[in-house]
């Protein structure tokens, strides 16, 4: 069971950097909005977005 | 005067003490500067200060009588910037421009400040008495969680300019009230609980396996690998007590240093005890270790408060989307009806300005369609969610969005003035005042923890007395088990929830501390004109003598009435829409009795029976039976001349489609309903009828029905009055709580407890219900957070609990009374309340066809 002095260490650097890569994707925005990136792929509308509104 | 300035003082007295070399900047805490240079007493005792800038403040203070901020602050105060008192006289005109600034019934002036740097509780104190001191302040309140002060002051006497520089002399930034900035300190608020949530959770995991291993095993965990799977753990739980868990220990921080028992003390003595615990026994490789408990406890007690704050954010939300509405830009016609246009801010706009709405503007104002017929979108401010039609001489309101077609709009009220403003304001003020309940909770959550703390202590030395070994977990079980987050948390959450429900039915309160009221209500007594009905009359029905035509008869009235302004009137000139109306020389009105006039076949009048009976002889045999079949709730108008009796109108002000269902719900409620009217009593019995309302009373004044009110509240009732006009203002002040619909004056509005944006009377019963369940639901949590204390703290000091059980019961019970409080997020359109589609259909058959 030898291999557990080097697995133990090991688990506790790996969530370590799973938290890191959360926390930063946390603070990048990527959980600000779940739902309208999903709804925006299936939109299949290629055009510019309208600009203001004209005269 | 006890504070007295010494700056520049000489270099032998600044080294006078070497300790005194390393004390920071008394203000601001700043450590590096150069001492000796900025030296005054403060409170007796000599301080330094690192800049002229913090000097200048302390001396503000202590000119003030203010110094005790000094021993009650928990953070140093912000380093005052020297250029925030300059741009205060730009910044006073944008808030005056923009429309920040309110101007009130009083004559006094009002704004909202953002107010920056406010980091404890002591800070927002100082800052209301510092303002209130100033002259001409009447009134400073701030609210500390959202760091919003409402300033009031007397025009006259100071200005907006001065305030910002009072505020500006306290070392903090003062930006009037901007919904924008305010979301982004939302949205940084979610990022950061998230994130300390998901470090907890995810540390939470791996020291459960790591814990795994010894509870689960057969035969024991080798003692090495035990204090292998120690260490690992206390490494993974550093960062949850250091991170995630930092907001309990700042929040207990604060609460201690005011000497208060809030509810994170026990949290965090529970979180330190079982650390050091935990730690000293993994240092010594012997002794129970806590690690898997203080982890779960705090990512399950972040699990319920980011629930706790998702609600109270989307309650917020329903209200910031109105203020997004506020539109910035106008396009006005710079000579109307000439083409030429200028852009310029929609609050420089004055009344009957000529702008132009682009199809996809936004309304800068409200106003009067001159020209152009376009769908606009209202639902933002009314809740109507389709686009309406509207045309020359229809009424647009600012913060509608126009549809297809371009329109002009002749300006009636901008800026500061118009509906959209008004709702705003109104809400604002609502969320600087707090629910009575939620307060009272905030108290006896205070004596709930003291209460807490002193089981612990008590338990911990009976512990070491019965068996010390288990001292240790037993009083960490306590610390942990004990929830007030039914009173602390739930409480709160549900009265925010409930809020952000009603303004996404066109509800807003109008004051914060109304709940307990409403949930009271007894009776609700209605006002008759405009509020069950719809306050304008209409023409119902028409019968023409023999030899006259329907049009003509409706454009001759329209021609006798186009001067007048009686309601009546109007009704026919509506009526008779446009018509092309003869030519009438002389009229006159005669008081009380009606118009007449000369055409080219002589007089003619209109007005009461009688009054056209005087030239025009006996009402003809067809006429009369229509008079005499007409339903007591109309006002016959009479039409005739000396060439004989030309027609008569039956005109009616018809009921509001929800009027009855409103009545109904209510009723279904147990909720006595009366109607209360100055108009005649043949009119308000037939409303009292077709609604269902059993107590109506006619004719009353203003007073009246005050009085009235009075009557029924001494006899215990507890009274919410429904009102929309100017005379109805005694009695919306005498009841307990009072409604306004929006199409109402803005004066109702402004004293009125709850709007109703959307004019829909049944709103009226739906919040009534709303209010009722959530005191319900805050009667179960109490009643849940007691039972639960009841059996938790005394089985957890009598040692049948370990720490782990009891975190997860405490976090189980956050989650109960949280998740029970958010059942109030959807509480309003269907609830108790009254399904409006249910009963709205047959009311609108019974409506005043006749």
């Amino acid at each position: 069971m030898e291999i557990l002095m080097l697995l133990i260490p090991l688990s506790v650097l790996l969530v370590l950097g799973i938290g890191a890569l959360f926390w930063w994707s946390v603070g990048n925005g990527q959980f600000d909005d779940l739902d309208g990136p999903g709804q925006r792929v299936l939109t299949d509308d290629d055009s510019p977005p309208a600009g203001p509104p004209g005269p | 005067m006890s504070f007295i300035l010494a700056p520049a003082a000489a270099p032998a007295e600044s080294a006078t003490a070497a300790g005194a070399m390393r004390e920071p900047c008394y203000h601001c805490g700043e450590k590096e500067f150069r001492r000796g240079s900025w030296k005054a007493p403060v409170a007796g005792a000599p301080r330094e200060f690192c800049c002229a800038g913090c000097l200048a403040v302390a001396e503000v203070l202590g000119n003030a009588g203010l110094i005790a901020l000094y021993a009650r602050r928990t953070e140093p105060a912000p380093r005052p910037d020297g250029d925030a008192g300059n741009d205060v006289a730009e910044t006073a005109e944008a808030a005056a421009a923009t429309g920040l600034v309110r101007a009130r019934d009083d004559g006094t002036l009002e704004v909202a400040l953002l107010i920056d740097g406010l980091s404890c509780g002591a800070c927002g104190a100082l800052c209301e008495a510092w303002l209130a001191q100033q002259q001409g302040v009447q009134h400073a309140a701030l609210n500390d969680m959202s760091r919003r002060m409402v300033v009031r002051w007397a025009p006259d006497v100071t200005g907006l300019p001065d305030i910002l520089r009072a505020v500006a002399a306290l070392g903090f930034a003062a930006t009037p009230y901007d919904p924008a900035q305010r979301e982004q300190r939302a949205r940084e608020e979610r990022r950061a609980l998230l994130k300390r949530g998901a470090i907890a959770t995810l540390a939470m995991m791996q020291v459960m396996m790591f814990a795994g291993a010894s509870y689960w095993s057969d035969d024991g965990v080798a003692p090495e690998q035990q204090r292998l799977l120690d260490w690992a753990s206390m490494v993974l739980t550093l960062p949850v007590l250091l991170y995630s868990a930092a907001p309990f220990w700042r929040n207990a921080w604060r609460d201690l240093t005011h000497r208060r028992a809030g509810m994170d003390v026990p949290i965090v003595l529970g979180l330190a005890v079982a650390l050091v615990a935990s730690a000293h026994a993994t240092w010594r490789g012997t002794g129970a270790v806590y690690y898997d408990s203080i982890t779960m406890f705090v990512a399950l007690v972040l699990g319920a408060r980011y629930l706790e704050l998702l609600a109270r954010q989307r309650a917020a939300a329903a209200i910031e989307t109105l203020a997004r509405r506020q539109p910035d830009i106008a396009v006005r016609f710079c000579r109307w009806p000439g083409v030429a246009v200028e852009t310029v801010h929609a609050a420089l706009l004055a009344r009957d300005d000529h702008v132009l709405v682009r199809p996809g503007a936004l309304v800068p104002a409200d106003g009067e369609v001159v020209d152009g017929r376009s769908a606009v979108d209202e639902a933002m401010l009314t809740g109507e969610a389709h686009g309406i039609t509207r045309g020359a001489g229809d009424a647009v309101l600012a913060g509608s969005r126009n549809g297809e077609q371009p329109l002009v709009v002749r300006v009636m009220r901008a800026g500061a003035d118009t509906r959209l403003a008004s709702i705003l304001r109104l809400t604002e003020r609502a969320a600087a005042t707090r629910p009575a309940i939620t307060r009272t909770a905030d108290r006896v959550a205070t004596w709930f923890v003291a209460g807490v703390l002193t089981m612990a202590a008590i338990t911990a030395i009976a512990w070491i007395v019965i068996e010390p070994a288990r001292a240790l977990a037993v009083t960490v079980a306590v610390l942990v088990v004990s929830c007030p987050c039914a009173l602390a948390l739930a409480t709160p959450a549900a009265a925010t929830a409930l809020t952000g429900a009603l303004a996404r039915n066109g509800v807003v309160f109008g004051r914060g501390d109304v709940l307990e009221t409403l949930a009271r209500v007894t009776h609700v007594v209605f006002d008759k004109t405009g509020t069950l009905t719809r306050g304008d009359v209409r023409l119902v029905s028409m019968a023409v003598a023999d030899g006259a035509t329907r049009d003509e008869a409706l454009a001759l009235a329209a021609a006798l009435e186009s001067r007048s302004e009686h309601p009546l009137a109007r009704g026919l000139v509506a009526a008779a829409d446009g018509a092309v109306m003869p030519e009438v020389g002389a009229l006159r009105a005669v008081t009380g009795q009606g118009q007449e006039g000369v055409t080219a076949r002589g007089g003619v009048r209109i007005g009461t029976p009688s009054f056209v009976a005087a030239i025009a002889g006996p009402m003809p045999a067809s006429l009369t039976a229509f008079a005499d079949a007409a339903p007591a709730a109309t006002t016959l108008v009479a039409l005739g001349g000396d060439a004989g009796w030309q027609a008569i109108f039956a005109m009616a002000d018809p009921l509001r489609e929800d009027a009855r269902a409103a009545v109904a719900a209510l009723q279904r409620a147990g909720i006595a309903t009366m109607l209360f009217s100055g108009d005649r009593p043949a009119h308000v019995d037939a409303v009292a009828k077709v609604t269902g309302i059993a107590d109506a009373r006619a004719a009353l004044t203003p007073e009246g029905k005050r009085d009235a009110i009075d009557a029924l509240q001494r006899a215990g009732a507890v009274v919410a009055m429904v009102g929309d006009g100017v005379n109805d203002g005694p009695a919306l002040a005498q009841a307990q709580v009072s409604f306004a619909l929006a199409s109402g004056t803005p004066f109702a509005q402004w004293t009125a407890d709850v709007v109703v944006l959307n004019d829909q009377v049944v709103q009226v019963a739906t919040t009534l219900a709303g209010a009722r369940r959530a005191m319900r639901i805050l009667h179960q949590n109490f009643a849940w957070a007691i039972a639960y204390n009841l059996v938790a703290i005394p089985a957890a000091a009598m040692g049948y609990v370990s720490p782990l059980v009891a975190a997860v019961g405490m976090a189980l019970s956050s989650l109960v009374v949280v998740g029970n409080a958010l059942r109030l997020t959807g509480v309003a359109p269907r609830g108790d309340g009254a399904p409006p589609e249910e009963t709205a259909a047959p009311a609108a058959e019974v409506a005043w066809k006749s």
